[in-house]
């Protein structure tokens, strides 16, 4: 058994020897060493075999700085070119699904919100569920909480939403910091939000929020809203002017680059929240199906969770400790079921 | 009316159409236009056939569920109104606007060179989102530049408010800026009519004692009646289709608007393909009818063509009213186009929108990000510059061709003519979806290409060229072409020595509508563009979704000016290219 082993991880070197002998830079080789050393076969065979694929192609939600990282991480690891494409949810989707039912999907593996997309995917076999791809020891360890057992996928980023609020206007002793906070007669006209009807997230992101405090908070929250935005850009963007001084849901993500800039824009996490969670899948028909499954055995990892997760506002499952005190997943099934009452309540339908 | 037309006319005028001359048919530049026509209508067809075959027949047999569901649609009947309502009306403003300003600058004294001739159109070089986008930050209730500026002036005499006076989220504003991004359709068609209406007539008229006035209305308007129809057309079609606007303004307003809604079910999961192309279809059904209204107009064939003799321009002097004129057309212009630029550009360089800017700390931070630092958005400027140049050439080629020999060849041609103008008419979007189904896949497989990108801007933007290339066609008349004719030129040298010429500064323009529609395409390009084939609109598209303000505004000049260039070139070249521009006139104002 010792010596089959053995002598599997020398077949292996040896092939890696010959590939490496017509490209890809050193990381690779040295990947598929120590996965050979250490009697990962499968690893190691994957990676010789993505190697010889030469490269990967990826859709991310997740923004364009850490896609980068991660693309350069990936390629300095294992020799791979990665490249990526970065989309919201919405066109990422539409786009994936058009190229898939044309049996040319253009990314080899995706990043995205986990949405009634990402079932539907699976079900039409444009994507292949996590546990059934192949990829070496799935789920490797991440928590278990983050493994989605249906529809056969995980959470590879959190970001837990908040409120920001622009800090010329509200001291951070006043700012909000919990739900009952927004309804506070001084923020009346002063509250911006994100357009409820423009992402399926916000339902459910609603349906939370009117699980714990019922139906009637969302309306007196309609009467504190100033405007609708569609997206976080314009909203944060609107908030950094002063043309509201508190938006709602907004992220991290959206309010700490706009703040580096010398913006006067501040964000609180309160306890009970949930946020985008972003999934991991690999397409069925990938151009790259080896180098696919490697891609995904990384971001996986904890290695490179974590610089995908490099931001702040983000947060990796491996970081649990992170996470806000109540953070709430919700069944978008159910948050559909009262999807026109929600939206109603709040004035979007 | 028109019978003034005829009465001053060296000989009867009859319809262009009637006018095929014998052998037409069966002529070699016939029969390749009907080829190209041919291969054009496949082009437009064939994926609009992939994405309603899709819709009707998706359970495997026909399904009208989708006609039911649309109808079903919440809210449809305010949803058509609103949509109506904003395009009309700022259709109607805006052909007074542009008709005005053409007026004014082609007839009278008051031109100023090309300040006049090309700044109407600079609104038009700014992507709609981006334009957009400046106008929220002009007059955003709170911390919009114009708002901020009232209140302080207001406040030096004793009025304070806490926002306005102005509110873009409003009617108004939208409709405002909807006008502002039709008026140079009017300016740029009302113009090339202008440029090439046979002056004598006006000549005429005012000899005859008539006054301005009433030459304006008697035999300029009518004159140049093609060319507005034209534009009539252009600006109900982009309006309906106009989707930046409505988003970030609308939503804001608590406006639908029909191309909102169409996105908004597409960018659902699962996306409502079915109510998406059943709402195009109410878009379609508007379109059709302006289209029929235009044919009625331009295919009447009572209006002024170019007659066979040489003249020039005799320019209205104003004067004392030469110098207000002037103010007002400098304010228009200040006001559309430098307004909201500067908007933008004090964003570029403040980093994010605020009122409270700090002029010691500007720098081109965003600027340097938004281009120098990002080779992605350098390869996708190459692209759209690219893509812009050979496809406005092939585009505006074709529907020379297709105006002057394929439309006017019966029923075959009527068809072809119909087929390659009808499936624009639907969402962008939708028949974007409609590409990648039909060409991304085998036996084609041009997903993620250059390729793709060329045929879908070529199917959607194509109908903008056949209505100026129309427009073109119809002002040529009947009496030079048979004059060659007669005179023994065989087809060929009739189209390069009479057609070609004469068309050319409608051509030209129609040239430079499409170059600025492909470079500054957004929708189609955001779902068949990526890393293989960036172009700037799917660029913009990503900043908006996740970038800043000043990234976005900074790369929006960036292709403003780029856009300004071509189109100031062109605009040069088809003054040269006019017959009447005569190197001297008159009044010397050239």
């Amino acid at each position: 058994m010792a010596l089959s082993t053995r002598f599997r991880a020398a077949l292996t070197a040896c092939a890696l020897l010959a590939v490496t002998a017509c490209g890809g830079g050193d990381g690779g080789e040295a990947a598929a060493d120590a996965a050979a050393k250490a009697g990962n076969k499968a690893l190691s065979d994957l990676i010789t075999k993505a190697r010889e694929e030469g490269g990967v192609t990826f859709y991310s939600v997740p923004p364009e700085d850490v896609a980068r990282a991660l693309a350069d991480a990936f390629t300095e690891k294992y020799g791979i070119d990665a490249t990526f494409v970065r989309l919201t949810a919405a066109p990422l989707a539409q786009r994936f699904s058009a190229e898939a039912q044309a049996g040319r999907p253009g990314a080899d593996v995706i990043m995205v919100s986990n949405s009634p997309f990402y079932a539907d995917g699976i079900a039409k076999d444009w994507l292949t569920p996590l546990p059934e791809a192949g990829i070496p020891g799935y789920p490797g360890g991440l928590p278990a909480d983050f493994v989605l057992a249906d529809p056969g996928t995980a959470v590879v980023q959190v970001q837990p939403s908040g409120f920001g609020y622009n800090t010329d206007m509200v001291s951070e002793k006043d700012a909000p910091k919990d739900w009952p906070d927004l309804l506070d007669p001084k923020w009346k006209g002063k509250i911006l939000m994100a357009n409820p009807k423009s992402s399926p997230a916000y339902v459910d992101f609603w349906y939370m929020i009117e699980k714990e405090y019922g139906i009637d908070y969302l309306q007196d929250l309609r009467g504190q809203v100033a405007r609708f935005y569609d997206g976080t850009v314009p909203l944060t963007e609107a908030m950094a002017a002063g043309e509201g001084a508190i938006t709602v849901p907004n992220v991290t993500s959206s309010v700490q680059p706009v703040a580096a800039k010398g913006a006067p824009v501040a964000i609180n996490v309160p306890d009970l929240t949930n946020g985008p969670e972003i999934v991991a899948g690999v397409a069925t028909k990938a151009q790259h199906p080896h180098a696919a499954r490697l891609f995904t055995h990384f971001v996986l990892s904890e290695e490179g969770n974590r610089i995908l997760n490099s931001q702040p506002g983000s947060v990796s499952p491996y970081d649990k400790a992170k996470m806000p005190a109540r953070f709430t997943r919700i069944t978008h099934a159910d948050a559909v079921r009262k999807e026109k009452e929600i939206l109603g309540a709040l004035g979007a339908d | 009316m028109p019978s003034v037309l005829t009465d001053l006319r060296p000989a009867p005028v009859r319809r262009p159409a009637a006018r095929r001359p014998r052998g037409r048919r069966s002529s070699a530049f016939g029969r390749a236009g009907i080829g190209i026509a041919i291969l054009f209508a496949i082009l437009a067809l064939y994926p609009l056939g992939a994405v309603v075959h899709r819709l009707l027949f998706s359970g495997g047999g026909f399904d009208l569920g989708p006609v039911q569901e649309t109808l079903a649609e919440p809210g449809l009947g305010g949803l058509v109104v609103n949509t109506v309502l904003v395009v009309v009306a700022s259709t109607a403003v805006a052909l007074v606007i542009g008709t005005m300003l053409a007026w004014v600058n082609e007839r009278t004294d008051a031109r100023m060179g090309v300040l006049t001739d090309a700044l109407p159109m600079v609104p038009f070089l700014l992507p709609p989102v981006a334009g957009a986008i400046g106008w929220v930050l002009l007059l955003s209730p709170r911390a919009g530049y114009v708002n901020s500026v009232l209140r302080d002036l207001l406040g030096t005499v004793g009025i304070t408010m806490s926002d306005g006076p102005f509110d873009i989220y409003s009617w108004y504003g939208l409709i405002l800026v909807y006008t502002i991004y039709q008026v140079p359709y009017a300016f740029m068609l009302a113009s090339a009519g202008l440029r090439n209406l046979d002056p004598s007539l006006e000549e005429q008229s005012r000899v005859s004692g008539a006054g301005p006035l009433r030459t304006l209305r008697k035999v300029t308007m009518p004159g140049v009646k093609p060319s507005l129809a034209g534009a009539v057309l252009l600006m109900l079609w982009s309006g309906f289709g106009l989707f930046s606007i409505p988003a970030v303004i609308g939503t804001g307003a608590d406006i639908d608007i029909l191309s909102v809604r169409i996105v908004e079910s597409l960018a659902e999961y699962p996306p409502r393909t079915g109510v998406a192309v059943g709402l195009s279809l109410i878009v379609v059904g508007f379109v059709a009818l302006a289209w029929w209204g235009q044919r009625l107009v331009v295919g009447r064939g009572r209006h002024a063509t170019v007659g066979g003799k040489g003249q020039r321009v005799s320019r209205i002097r104003l004067g004392r009213w030469r110098g207000p004129v002037r103010a007002l057309m400098v304010l228009y212009l200040l006001v559309t186009t430098v307004l909201p630029l500067v908007a933008l550009l004090i964003v570029s360089l403040t980093g994010f929108w605020t009122t409270k800017i700090n002029w010691g700390a500007l720098g081109f931070d965003a600027l340097r990000r938004a281009i120098i630092q990002d080779s992605t958005t350098q390869e996708a400027l190459l692209n759209s510059l690219g893509l812009g140049l050979l496809g406005a050439t092939i585009g505006i080629g074709v529907a020379a061709v297709v105006a002057l020999y394929v439309s006017k060849a019966g029923r075959l041609g009527r068809f072809l003519d119909g087929a390659i103008k009808f499936p624009s008419t639907l969402s962008h979007i939708v028949l974007a979806v409609g590409f990648v189904l039909a060409l991304a896949g085998p036996p084609f497989e041009l997903g993620g290409t250059l390729t793709i990108l060329l045929l879908a801007y070529l199917a959607l933007y194509l109908p903008q060229a056949a209505v100026a290339a129309d427009a073109a066609v119809a002002q040529v008349g009947g009496e030079l072409p048979e004059a060659s004719r007669v005179g023994g030129a065989g087809e060929a040298r009739t189209f390069r020595r009479i057609y070609l010429p004469l068309m050319l500064p409608g051509l030209i323009t129609g040239w430079a509508l499409l170059f600025v529609r492909m470079i500054g395409d957004l929708t189609a390009s955001s779902i068949l563009a990526g890393t293989g084939n960036p172009v700037v609109g799917f660029r913009i598209l990503e900043i908006y979704q996740n970038g800043s303000y000043a990234t976005l505004a900074a790369l929006s000049t960036v292709l403003t000016v780029i856009s300004c260039t071509v189109v100031l070139v062109v605009m040069v070249l088809s003054r040269r290219s006019a017959r009447w521009s005569a190197p001297t006139t008159p009044t010397g104002a050239r």
